[in-house]
């Protein structure tokens, strides 16, 4: 009867979480004395659930008592840790790095636009601009209305007004390339007539069959032999270049073609 | 080839070498996170798989030593590889795609070592997740109480009043890691219930 009360008594305390904690880490480290023992066992026979609490005591002190293990698992965590913020250093770099380039990409930009060119004065430059922008849009125009002629995409013509033809006298050594056609690279114009005779405001167009892949240039002189204007790295197969902002008189142009002179003429403008 | 020979870097687990650990995560890491991603894992996964070969690795060398008839970078792929085979299995997650990424033969990873199966693995791995978020004195006293150090020295060490406060303090804080423990998601998953 006495042992039955106290078999109950060790269940009732057994239950109590607070003290199946106790009792089984006791039981884990040898702590529990001989009758302690032998309660314990008959409790953890008719309660089965408490061998997984027992299972996982006994293991966590097994790790527990894994002390160099423990060290190497710190290591470990710092290695993560370390390599982690290596990668998010890398990321800030990549970051950094690709912020600087767009922002040097804008500020080139800002500072030379598409169409700008270094032939162009600063000084004439800066009245020329509303002059250059209206015929700019009226070479849009005119070409959006001209099938067949297309707009280089990435330039516009780049003039110089300072080197503008003043007069219609000959200019000795570029009078004698007038009509010049080599094929070089295969380039050759269609329709070409090598004189060229225009209306201020008039387009002057060209065009070719030939792919020339970027490798052709487009140059315009004035009767002292100054560029007046140019286009480089031309991709599309014709050209249309208004002469809005020309004064009258004497102009030679010329094609070169992976730096072979391919074409040569002159343009008369005239009222 | 790296800085470190393979035998190099055996030695430098054994003995816990930092520079050698931070060598093979960053030249072995990549490979495994490749195997883990191409099988449905995600980085955590092939972070925690990678963190489970080391250690299993670390056993590995320090139990008996390691003789490899294939390279250090093979036999590690291998104990990955099934870990990540047996992890997958147990959650009954998507088949394991065979991956050619190493080229090399290798050697086939035992995986009867009862120490190194996946699940204890993974259950010491919740354990060390919750060890080291406990109170930097349980984490001391219980290292000292199962390093055996009396609980005289280790109350004199800490600070504490007494050796009986340092046994109390030694209870409530195992008392707090199993709880943890016991509660953690992953813990009910990694339980051995062959």
């Amino acid at each position: 009867m006495l042992k039955k009360i106290l078999n109950i008594l060790i269940v009732s305390t057994m239950n109590d979480n607070e003290n199946i904690y106790k009792w089984i880490s006791r039981y884990n480290e040898g702590e529990l004395n001989g009758k302690e023992m032998d309660e314990f066992l008959k409790i953890l026979s008719s309660n089965p659930e408490i061998r997984s609490d027992i299972e996982l005591d006994k293991e966590l002190t097994e790790f527990l008592q894994d002390k160099d293990l423990i060290e190497f698992r710190r290591i470990l965590d710092q290695a993560r840790v370390n390599r982690r913020r290596g990668f998010g250093m890398n990321c800030l770099l990549i970051a950094a790095l690709l912020t600087a380039l767009v922002a040097f990409g804008g500020f080139w930009l800002y500072q030379n636009p598409f169409g700008k060119h270094p032939m162009i004065k600063n000084g004439v430059a800066e009245t020329l601009d509303k002059q250059k922008s209206k015929a700019e849009n009226s070479e849009s125009v005119f070409l959006r209305n001209a099938p067949g002629f297309s707009v280089a995409p990435f330039s516009k013509y780049n003039l110089s007004c300072d080197n503008l033809a003043a007069n219609f006298r000959p200019l000795g050594y570029m009078e004698g390339m007038v009509g010049v056609v080599s094929r070089a690279g295969n380039f050759h114009l269609l329709s070409l007539n090598s004189q060229i005779t225009i209306i201020p405001g008039d387009t002057l167009r060209f065009r070719w069959e030939e792919d020339v892949g970027g490798h052709l240039s487009f140059l315009v002189m004035n009767n002292r032999g100054e560029f007046v204007a140019s286009r480089d790295s031309i991709f599309q197969s014709s050209l249309a270049i208004p002469t809005i902002l020309w004064t009258e008189g004497l102009y030679y142009w010329k094609f070169i073609h992976r730096d072979n002179l391919v074409s040569v003429g002159k343009i008369i403008i005239r009222r | 080839m790296g800085p470190f020979s393979d035998s190099k870097l055996i030695d430098g687990i054994i003995k816990k070498r930092r520079a050698v650990i931070h060598f093979m995560y960053k030249d072995y890491f990549p490979l495994i996170l490749a195997l883990i991603e191409k099988n449905s894992g995600t980085f955590q996964d092939a972070e925690d798989i990678f963190q489970d070969g080391l250690v299993a690795l670390y056993l590995r060398c320090r139990e008996s030593e390691l003789v490899l008839n294939c390279s250090l970078r093979s036999y590690f792929y291998s104990i990955c590889r099934n870990l990540w085979l047996q992890r997958l299995e147990r959650k009954h997650r998507l088949v394991f795609q065979p991956d050619l990424l190493v080229n090399e033969n290798e050697e086939i990873y035992n995986t009867k070592e009862s120490f190194t199966r996946e699940q204890k693995l993974a259950r010491h791995r919740v354990f060390w997740r919750h060890f080291k978020t406990l109170p930097e004195d349980c984490q001391n006293i219980l290292l000292m109480y199962f390093d055996k150090i009396p609980f005289r020295e280790v109350a004199e060490k800490l600070g504490f009043s007494d050796e009986n406060y340092a046994k109390v303090r030694k209870y409530l804080c195992k008392k707090l890691l199993l709880k943890r423990v016991k509660k953690d998601p992953e813990y009910p998953n990694c339980i051995d219930h062959e």
